[in-house]
């Protein structure tokens, strides 16, 4: 699979803060790959790298086998942004802000109102073409910032927390608008706070931490990474300590914690963790409430690589 | 692609309310204001009132009481003559009825203070007692010439020949006219920054998704920087179309004075621009530099109050060649004053030089593309 983006060895400092540490990241074509890492993690600093709007003390950017630099207009016309913060023009209507930064990159008169009409068609905007900004809702808005970057049809489209105060019910339409994007051929990269997003609509994640590049992999990938396995609930009043310590002693449990009347045993490995639970429980004769199972999910990923939340 | 950013650019400033009323509202505003405060002023250069003043007759001294009754006749008089008793009259002057109390006993002029009144009374006064001795001492001497003497007294005498350098008008008060299009230029320097500041990946999310597109910059930069020109050289003309139907008589020379305009323009934006690429200001930071350098810099042209542009030339007149303000007015003044352009074409030699400079260095400034940081 050719490479949308391939980023060796990118260095960024701010004075005597190391932004980006040798970071290295490799995008293929057609892929959705996320970006995740916790706040001053590098994520922005290396979109605007990459982008070629930030300088950087050493590393190489190439887009498309193109090393990329403030004047690659040609790889520029390729490209798609949508930012975190929503950028248009307040004094302009709908369709004028789509329209102009679709002319920006293309000059076809008749092409362009193609274009323009069926990025607002993608965004459902139809029915608001003459609204001005400030009259659109917060998800209208979004949708608007989001057609703004995609109008001309880029083949690599960056999205940068678009779903940031939007409504469920908005996020979702963005969320299978830009899964469309990406069944028409685009090449996604998408940064989030949201766990569930990414875990949705992306094929491969990146996770960055302290400027360098944790761990990547499909989600898949990802949870093999880590020790947890498996996670097991389960509802218990008062439960003794010495039931505590020999539930940690089973196979594959390297943790057991209880509070609130909840235990909770973690698992590495092992097939049968459950049934060895119920058994001991049945065994001891505890009586016991709710039970849960439940597989590691990507903020545990998160949290084990990088030792923190994700909104840290 | 010039064209969309020109057009675009220009759609959006003609939606901008803020550009609109700066520029345009504003100035007509203030020229509005001061012409009706100097309306009357600028009508009649001079203002003048009858002095009123009380004649006590001490002893028989009727040609002076037939001059002062001369100068109190007619249908502007300079004197407006009452005869009285002395306590009468300098009751009248305590209760200032009257500007002086004559004495036509001894010649003599009292009078409360040193005013112009006063100085009127007393020069009536002197020149009367000069006449009166002339007239005595040549009726002594050679009183043969006394006919042609007294001729040539009744005459007013000319020692001077007044020539016209110009035929402009010379109304000091039009000199706030000219300052308002100095400040109405300068303010062009708002939508600069505001324009500006969209351009700039630096400064907002709007500039750096502008800064993402295939297109050179300074491709936006002139198309913006071209809009911005158009659009507040017309305000200029409307609100130069605005003070002329007021009645506000800039002198003709309209392709002149379209030229000042066009030039303080492009030097207002230049200042907006530069202002604009100091990121680390708010836009709110930014707009209070420029309404500060506007008025500062128009205030030294004597926006308003008068007499601060000529200490400045007295003590330092470099600050007024580089001033634009000044330079603007100036440019105004020379137009419908003079009638030679001498004068006029060094200062649009001096507006050139500073657009041309203005520009190159905003051009320098929004022409990278990349940045240290974001």
């Amino acid at each position: 699979m050719a490479l949308a983006i391939k980023v060796s060895n990118l260095v960024k400092r701010y004075k005597d803060l190391v932004a980006l540490d040798h970071f290295n990241l490799e995008v293929e074509e057609g892929e959705i790959l996320g970006l995740l890492g916790p706040n001053g993690s590098g994520k922005t600093t290396t979109i605007n790298c990459i982008l070629s709007l930030l300088s950087y003390d050493k590393g190489e950017i190439l887009i498309f086998d193109q090393e990329m630099k403030p004047d690659s207009y040609e790889i520029k016309k390729n490209i798609g942004v949508v930012m975190q913060n929503v950028a248009v023009f307040d004094e302009m209507n709908v369709y004028e802000n789509i329209d102009y930064f679709c002319g920006l990159y293309i000059q076809d008169k008749n092409l362009r109102k193609q274009y323009v009409e069926e990025a607002i068609a993608f965004v459902g905007l139809e029915d608001y073409k003459k609204f001005l900004p400030k009259k659109l809702s917060g998800g209208l808005l979004r949708r608007l910032n989001i057609a703004c970057g995609i109008a001309h049809k880029p083949k690599l489209i960056f999205f940068d927390e678009p779903t940031v105060a939007v409504d469920p019910q908005s996020r979702n339409q963005i969320l299978e608008g830009i899964l469309a994007l990406n069944r028409n051929g685009a090449t996604i990269i998408y940064t989030s706070h949201y766990m569930e997003e990414v875990e949705q609509i992306c094929t491969r994640i990146v996770i960055m931490d302290n400027g360098k590049n944790a761990a990547v992999g499909t989600k898949e990938e990802l949870k093999k990474m880590i020790k947890n396995t498996e996670s097991i609930s389960v509802e218990i009043l008062g439960l003794a300590q010495e039931d505590i310590d020999t539930m940690k002693r089973l196979p594959h449990a390297y943790s057991a914690e209880y509070a609130d009347n909840h235990l909770k045993i973690n698992f590495s490995g092992g097939k049968h963790n459950l049934v060895r639970v119920l058994e001991y429980l049945q065994e001891k004769n505890i009586p016991f409430g709710r039970v849960y199972s439940e597989l590691p999910t990507l903020n545990d990923v998160f949290l084990e690589i990088t030792g923190k939340a994700l909104r840290d | 692609m010039f064209f969309h950013n020109f057009k675009y650019a220009l759609k959006s400033l003609l939606k901008t309310k803020e550009t609109i009323f700066w520029t345009l509202i504003f100035p007509i505003a203030l020229g509005t204001f001061m012409y009706m405060a100097f309306g009357n002023l600028m009508d009649q250069e001079e203002m003048f009132h009858s002095v009123p003043v009380a004649v006590v007759s001490g002893k028989e001294n009727s040609e002076l009481e037939t001059v002062l009754l001369a100068l109190s006749e007619g249908e502007d008089p300079m004197l407006k003559v009452s005869f009285m008793e002395e306590p009468d009259a300098l009751k009248a002057l305590e209760e200032e009825q009257v500007e002086g109390v004559i004495y036509t006993s001894d010649t003599s002029l009292l009078v409360n203070e040193s005013n112009l009144n006063a100085s009127m009374l007393e020069t009536v006064l002197e020149q009367y007692k000069q006449i009166e001795y002339v007239c005595a001492d040549i009726g002594t001497n050679n009183p043969g010439m006394l006919p042609e003497v007294v001729m040539q007294l009744m005459g007013d005498q000319e020692y001077f020949i007044e020539t016209t350098t110009s035929d402009g008008c010379q109304n000091e008060y039009y000199n706030y006219f000219y300052a308002i299009f100095a400040m109405s230029c300068l303010f062009a320097s708002f939508s600069a920054i505001s324009r500006i500041n969209k351009l700039q990946a630096n400064v907002s999310a709007l500039g750096m998704r502008r800064c993402l597109s295939p297109n050179g910059k300074i491709v936006a930069v002139t198309a913006e920087y071209l809009a911005l020109l158009i659009v507040h050289f017309i305000i200029e003309l409307i609100v130069l179309a605005y003070l002329m139907l007021l009645g506000v008589d800039f002198g003709g020379h309209y392709p002149a004075i379209a030229l000042i305009l066009l030039l303080g323009c492009s030097i207002g934006l230049s200042i907006g621009v530069i202002i604009a690429s100091i990121y680390k200001l708010s836009e709110g930071a930014k707009m209070g530099i420029a309404v500060s350098i506007g008025m500062l810099l128009s205030v030294m042209a004597d926006l308003c109050a008068a007499g601060i542009k000529d200490f400045i030339e007295h003590h330092v007149p470099v600050l007024n060649r580089i001033n634009p303000a000044v330079v603007i007015s100036d440019s105004f003044y020379a137009l419908n004053v003079y009638d030679d352009y001498s004068r006029y074409t060094g200062n649009m030699l001096i507006l050139s030089v500073m657009a041309v400079l203005l520009l190159g260095i905003s051009i320098m400034i929004l022409g990278r593309n990349k940045y240290a940081s974001l």
